[in-house]
């Protein structure tokens, strides 16, 4: 008995440290606080930039949240109803479906209270306490403010009702399990979002806030780990497997080094590149649905904070 | 000669010198994908001037009718410059195969281009900033739903 009771007793010790070696050579090295990487002064100094000017209308401001937080491209099918769900978003773990998040009771999140749709949107956990999948970007959106999250809640309670039923993702067969999310949010889940350095001018803050938190641009340009979680040592570098199969370009200064800050704020408003070609596809969405309906304040501070970006170790 | 007869000569006769002609024109297809880049270039280059001019007035407005004339004149014609046997393979084409198996949405898409063309002509013959904005806009549209769609992505 004794002799079973050591065995046991071995078996769960070189189990337990064995789970703890894999956790510690799959952990990710924590993301250091942004700032920016090279002297953004003087690129700031030549902007005359001005924030959003402030506004009385949660519904207003909410909507700004909404369109910089491209909500719309996941829970929106190609001429159907606004938030209605039903894009399909193809990942290497199986296709993710965007629920209904329209006012709609049964269907959609008419039922949430305000309280649990901010714990959906920046903790990843649905009402009913289960995690999400990192598929919607609660990773980034972990950053937003209160305000932005009140905001956002208010405009979305002006949107059509649909009693569209949101579909169940196709997952392949791990991956239905969400129990496993928990290890994730362990690994990749910062609760208070990025952390970003002090001091630096308002326009590369907001940058960061739009790129990082609101615009989640790394959930599709920043390539993922075999267990799906940002690699951030190659933030915004460019990732093989894009959510349509494709890639996605690096948009650092590795790669954009020679775009200038008007460059980027023109392709921001209409979607063309600096040599008269224009994107389409998921960037050509966001431009159309996101980027050209903020203002051209916001659109420099992308420029800004892109412009800053470190260049990849890889 | 009788008349009936004089017609069917003469139309023999037109017909036989139009194919003597498009023979004379016949194109490898590696000549045609050149060809093809060279218009998709002049497209290009509308747009990216009218870039500079809309952004920091780094090109005049005459700069920019210049560029958009051209492109303007041969958008009609874009579709027949796909013609079959000229996709990815045949000197440095990037035209999809897809292409000829959805050749409606293909057609609709160069189409609507060239409507949008007409419209950015306009605006930029009338030269409102705001106007020629939006209407760059709007090929700009056009040009990037196919390219996404039909185009392969730079090697």
């Amino acid at each position: 008995m004794r002799r079973l009771l050591r065995l046991v007793g071995l078996t769960l010790v070189v189990v337990v440290t064995g789970l703890a070696a894999v956790i510690f050579v799959l952990a990710p090295a924590p993301r250091p606080p942004l700032a920016p990487a090279i002297d953004i002064d003087p690129i700031v100094a030549d902007l005359d930039w001005q924030p959003n000017p402030a506004s009385d209308d949660r519904v207003e401001r909410g909507e700004v949240v909404f369109r910089a937080s491209g909500c719309r491209a996941c829970h929106t099918i190609d001429d159907g109803e606004l938030l209605a769900g039903g894009r399909a978003l193809e990942t290497p773990f199986g296709t993710f479906y965007g629920p209904n998040i329209t006012p709609d009771p049964e269907n959609g999140i008419g039922s949430w209270t305000e309280t649990e749709f901010d714990q959906a949107v920046r903790q990843g956990i649905a009402p009913d306490g289960s995690p999400y999948y990192p598929a919607f970007p609660y990773v980034s959106y972990a950053g937003m403010t209160d305000q932005d999250v009140s905001d956002l809640w208010a405009y979305l309670q002006t949107v059509p009702a649909s009693d569209n039923p949101s579909l169940d993702h196709d997952l392949s067969l791990p991956y239905r399990w969400r129990l496993p999310l928990h290890v994730w949010r362990w690994l990749y889940f910062e609760p208070d979002g990025v952390e970003v350095s002090e001091g630096h001018p308002e326009a590369w803050q907001r940058g960061v806030y739009l790129v990082e938190v609101l615009g989640h641009c790394g959930e599709c340009h920043t390539p993922r780990t075999f267990l799906g979680g940002l690699d951030q040592t190659v933030a915004l570098g460019g990732a093989s497997a894009g959510p349509d199969g494709g890639s996605v370009p690096d948009i650092t200064p590795r790669a954009l080094g020679d775009w200038s800050v008007s460059d980027m704020t023109f392709f921001f408003n209409i979607g063309m590149l600096p040599d008269g070609d224009f994107v389409g596809g998921d960037m050509g969405e966001v431009i159309s649905h996101g980027t050209s309906q903020l203002s051209n304040g916001d659109r420099q501070a992308i420029a800004v904070y892109l412009l800053s970006l470190p260049i990849p170790e890889d | 000669m009788n008349p009936t007869r004089l017609a069917i000569l003469s139309a023999v006769a037109v017909l036989a010198i139009g194919t003597g002609i498009s023979v004379a024109n016949a194109q490898s297809p590696t000549e045609i994908v050149e060809e093809r880049q060279d218009h998709m270039k002049v497209f290009g280059n509308a747009m990216r001037v009218t870039g500079l001019y809309l952004r920091e007035d780094a090109a005049t407005i005459e700069e920019v009718q210049e560029a958009v004339m051209p492109a303007a004149a041969i958008a009609p014609d874009m579709l027949s410059w796909f013609p079959e046997g000229t996709e990815v393979g045949v000197g440095d084409s990037r035209a999809l195969p897809i292409i000829w198996e959805q050749w409606d949405d293909f057609s609709d898409i160069a189409n609507a281009s060239a409507q949008a063309m007409v419209s950015f002509e306009e605006a930029v013959a009338l030269g409102d900033p705001a106007n020629i904005g939006a209407a760059l806009g709007q090929v700009g549209q056009t040009c990037g739903t196919c390219h996404d769609t039909y185009r392969a992505e730079e090697q």
